[in-house]
């Protein structure tokens, strides 16, 4: 017994006190512990869940990453619980501190019935021994020993949720270059800009054509692959019902929510990959919302309709795609494949091979074109009707009528896909002319503010191209 | 020293007695330590011990030894089927005394004594097994609307012969919840058998010192057993003993239905038809008491529960007939029990 070696015995309260007090720092210690460990765990949850969401911002479309969101966001809400309940659970008294330390300094219940031992039991002949045979163990359960400090678990977890946030801001780092790379191409220069495409019609192009300068390969891929997309859209559209009418019958809570859930999750995916900028210099004027684009869709869609009654032969329907929807080029060209192809001019068979042309049409009446659509004809390819279903294709640019339309609200499907045109010089020959027209050479983006997920959409025509349009597309 | 604790004998003081009384025995009796160890255990926390081993591993010797070790009174009763309890308790008889008158006086049979061996008890009849069970259980023999108390320290030791069933007659449960501790005596194995032929053929036999003087002996161990009541007890230890005593009861029994077990196991229903009585948890407690002081410590920890459970519990515990089908005995569902790491801190 210590005290024998000192010669002054402590009284059995003073020992007591000495014993309850060095609980109480393990007790201390313990919880401290704890805390780190619940600390870690949350900031662990909360980066990771934030990493998590930014991957999915980047990957995913506005209905998955809502989707994954909402899953987040119960993980992190069941997460703080879980914290919270546990630290609550695990937050010791002064009794658990004595159990540890009896179980870690391995003391045999020494301190645990000390400490809960009930108050008769102080009367017994051997409760002095047992406290002074507890004291003389304080060594055994110092709180450094009892409760060393070792690195949590949850620090674990937390260098592995700031590697998933490294990967993440890798990732919208990267996506945010790309973004701002695409925002620093120029505009379309103006065609007066573009030097003597003036020139064009008065030199007399037979066949009021301008063959819009793309290399051969890359229009054919492109082509292909705007064809293909609006082949998807209008797939996954309901069968028999345009995608604005479907959107508009789509008046339950449940779809109004999962518009809204949409825009939102588009919103919070733009702020995250940094499109907001492309987004706002998108924007029409006038255009609040989601309103507004429903009324332009529907406009559009309506205008679409007369245009094919009218005049839908001038829609090359068998092959064009791109702006508007899938869903109605798909119905262009099941409605009216005859009048395709007949109004269809294709280019001469060398400048229709893979080249973008841009097919004379009716008078221009309206204000503002668009730039042509891009087509997917071939030489040599026929629609299902036998007929050639080459040439140029421009969708709703092929009209006049729709060449000065209204400018197109971006849709808002999500489909992802990328357009890069580039005009070169055209080698074709125009006949009735001395010389061939060569167009300046100019390396452009089809449309800048084509966003990778957008189909295109009709821009504004600067007002001196039009005159210059007018005349090159009217016969 | 504070003045209670010089009252009583010290926990060290204890500890020294009992292994001294340990190696006495072991000079005769070689092996069976955790045997020898229970035997004391229950000696000093005021029980009686059943014994059970084949004939030959040492049973009768083990308890003439501890007797003479502890330099007490003792008495051997070997039990046959005609056996009579009076042949136990003592009966009354004519007497003539000096004037010459005859009365009836009382001639106290061979349980008035310290220690008690009930040699082969499962040969004798129920009528005369029970007559133990007053003695056992309050120390005194009631004979002829008579009481007659007995001298303190009254310890029994029964033993029973697992091996030739025929003619026996099993103890009732009642009469085995009595007991503290059943012991099991096993076979030695070859190093221990051959130190037992080599100690016991030769010219001199083992001799046992006894530890007390015979005049102090009854009052050392009587006052032994008093250090061993005043052992703390947490109230978690207490929680735990009631647990383990709980979960050996299967919670399909009638006598458990609708209460919560401190452990659902399958494996306790299908085999266990009654589990142990409360007998069990105060056999746990007083075991462990005596097993926290040999550690030197006036606290009882969960380790000296775990001790004595299986000595305290498997013969308090009734095992089904799928038990006996499946050659599953109540030793295995105490080891299953005790590794059941819900219990101790549920």
């Amino acid at each position: 017994m210590s005290w024998l070696m000192t010669g002054t015995q402590p009284s059995p309260d003073a020992r007591v006190r000495a014993i309850l007090s060095q609980l109480a720092r393990l007790r201390s210690r313990v919880n401290r512990q704890l805390v780190e460990d619940i600390v870690f765990g949350l900031l662990a949850l909360l980066i990771s869940v934030g990493a998590v969401g930014t991957l999915a911002a980047l990957w995913l479309n506005a209905r998955e990453f809502a989707a994954v969101c909402v899953l987040l966001a119960a993980l992190l809400a069941g997460g703080w619980v879980y914290a919270l309940a546990r630290g609550v659970r695990r937050w010791s008294t002064l009794k658990d501190a004595a159990t540890v330390a009896d179980e870690r300094a391995g003391l045999k219940n020494r301190l645990t019935t000390l400490l809960t031992a009930p108050e008769s039991v102080h009367h017994s002949p051997l409760w002095p021994f047992l406290v002074e045979d507890s004291h003389d163990q304080r060594e055994r359960f110092l709180p450094v020993r009892v409760a060393p400090w070792r690195v949590p678990r949850t620090f674990f977890a937390l260098l592995l949720a700031c590697l998933l946030a490294g990967l993440a801001a890798f990732g919208v780092k990267r996506e945010r270059a790309l973004v701002h790379a695409a925002l620093a191409i120029k505009p379309p220069p103006t065609l007066p800009e573009m030097g003597t495409l003036g020139d064009v019609g008065g030199r007399g192009d037979a066949e009021g054509k301008l063959a819009l300068p793309a290399t051969g390969d890359q229009g054919s891929e492109a082509g292909v692959a705007v064809a293909r997309s609006g082949q998807e859209i209008a797939d996954a559209a309901p069968a028999g019902a345009p995608p604005s009418v479907s959107l508009l019958n789509r008046d339950n809570l449940w779809s109004k929510l999962s518009q809204r859930a949409d825009q939102l999750a588009q919103a919070l995916q733009d702020k995250i990959a940094g499109r907001e900028p492309q987004r706002e210099a998108r924007a029409f004027e006038g255009s609040n919302g989601q309103e507004a684009a429903l009324e332009r869709q529907r406009r559009d869609s309506s205008q679409q309709s007369s245009s094919d009654q009218v005049s839908g032969a001038h829609n090359d329907a068998g092959a064009s795609s791109g702006a508007g929807s899938g869903k109605t080029q798909a119905r262009n060209r099941a409605a009216a494949p005859d009048a395709t192809t007949r109004q269809s001019k294709p280019a001469s068979g060398e400048a229709a091979k893979g080249g973008l042309m841009a097919s004379g049409g009716n008078a221009l009446t309206d204000s503002e074109m668009t730039y042509g659509q891009v087509g997917e004809g071939r030489t040599g390819e026929r629609d299902k009707s036998g007929r050639p279903a080459g040439g140029a294709g421009h969708g709703f640019g092929s009209d006049p009528e729709h060449l000065f339309g209204q400018p197109q609200a971006p849709s808002a499907s999500s489909r992802t896909f990328k357009i890069t045109m580039q005009g070169n010089v055209s080698n074709n020959q125009v006949s009735g002319s001395g010389e061939p027209y060569r167009p300046p050479r100019a390396d452009i983006a089809l449309n800048p503010h084509q966003e990778p997920d957008q189909p295109m959409y009709r821009p504004r025509i600067a007002p001196a191209d039009r005159e210059v349009i007018k005349r090159v597309f009217e016969p | 020293m504070t003045p209670e604790l010089a009252e009583i004998p010290s926990v060290a003081d204890f500890a020294r007695v009992f292994r001294r009384l340990q190696g006495e025995i072991h000079k005769v009796i070689v092996g069976h330590q955790r045997a020898v160890e229970d035997l004391l255990i229950a000696l000093f926390a005021g029980g009686h011990v059943l014994i059970e081993g084949v004939p030959g591993t040492g049973k009768t010797m083990l308890v003439k030894t501890l007797g003479r070790a502890l330099n007490l009174s003792f008495s051997r009763v070997q039990f046959t089927v005609d056996l009579m309890p009076a042949d136990i308790t003592g009966t009354r008889m004519i007497d003539v005394t000096d004037s010459g008158q005859r009365e009836f006086s009382f001639s106290p049979g061979p349980i008035f004594t310290h220690i008690l061996l009930a040699d082969e008890i499962n040969r004798s009849t129920p009528k005369t097994q029970s007559a133990l069970l007053e003695a056992m259980a309050e120390l005194q023999v009631t004979v002829a609307g008579q009481t007659h108390l007995l001298k303190p320290p009254f310890f029994v030791m029964a033993t029973l012969n697992p091996v030739e069933m025929e003619g026996t007659y099993p103890l009732p449960e009642a009469q085995l919840d009595r007991f503290f501790f059943k012991v099991r005596l096993e076979y030695p194995d070859e190093r221990e058998l051959t130190t037992i032929i080599s100690g016991t053929t030769g010219p001199d036999e083992p001799t046992v010192e006894p530890v007390f003087t015979a005049a102090e002996a009854a009052q050392r161990v009587e006052a032994l057993k008093r250090l061993v009541r005043q052992v703390i007890v947490s109230p978690d230890a207490e929680r735990y003993a009631a647990r383990l005593v709980g979960a050996t009861q299967p919670s399909n029994s009638k006598f458990t239905r609708g209460r919560a077990g401190s452990l659902r196991d399958e494996f306790i229903d299908r085999y266990i038809a009654f589990g142990s009585s409360p007998r069990g948890g105060q056999t746990l407690i007083l075991g462990a008491k005596v097993a926290a002081l040999l550690d030197g410590r006036a606290n009882v920890a969960y380790e000296d529960i775990e001790r004595v459970a299986l000595s305290a519990l498997n013969h308090r515990i009734m095992l089904n007939y799928a038990a006996q089908a499946d050659a599953i005995d109540a030793e295995h569902l105490i080891k299953r029990v005790l590794e059941a790491p819900a219990l101790r801190r549920g």
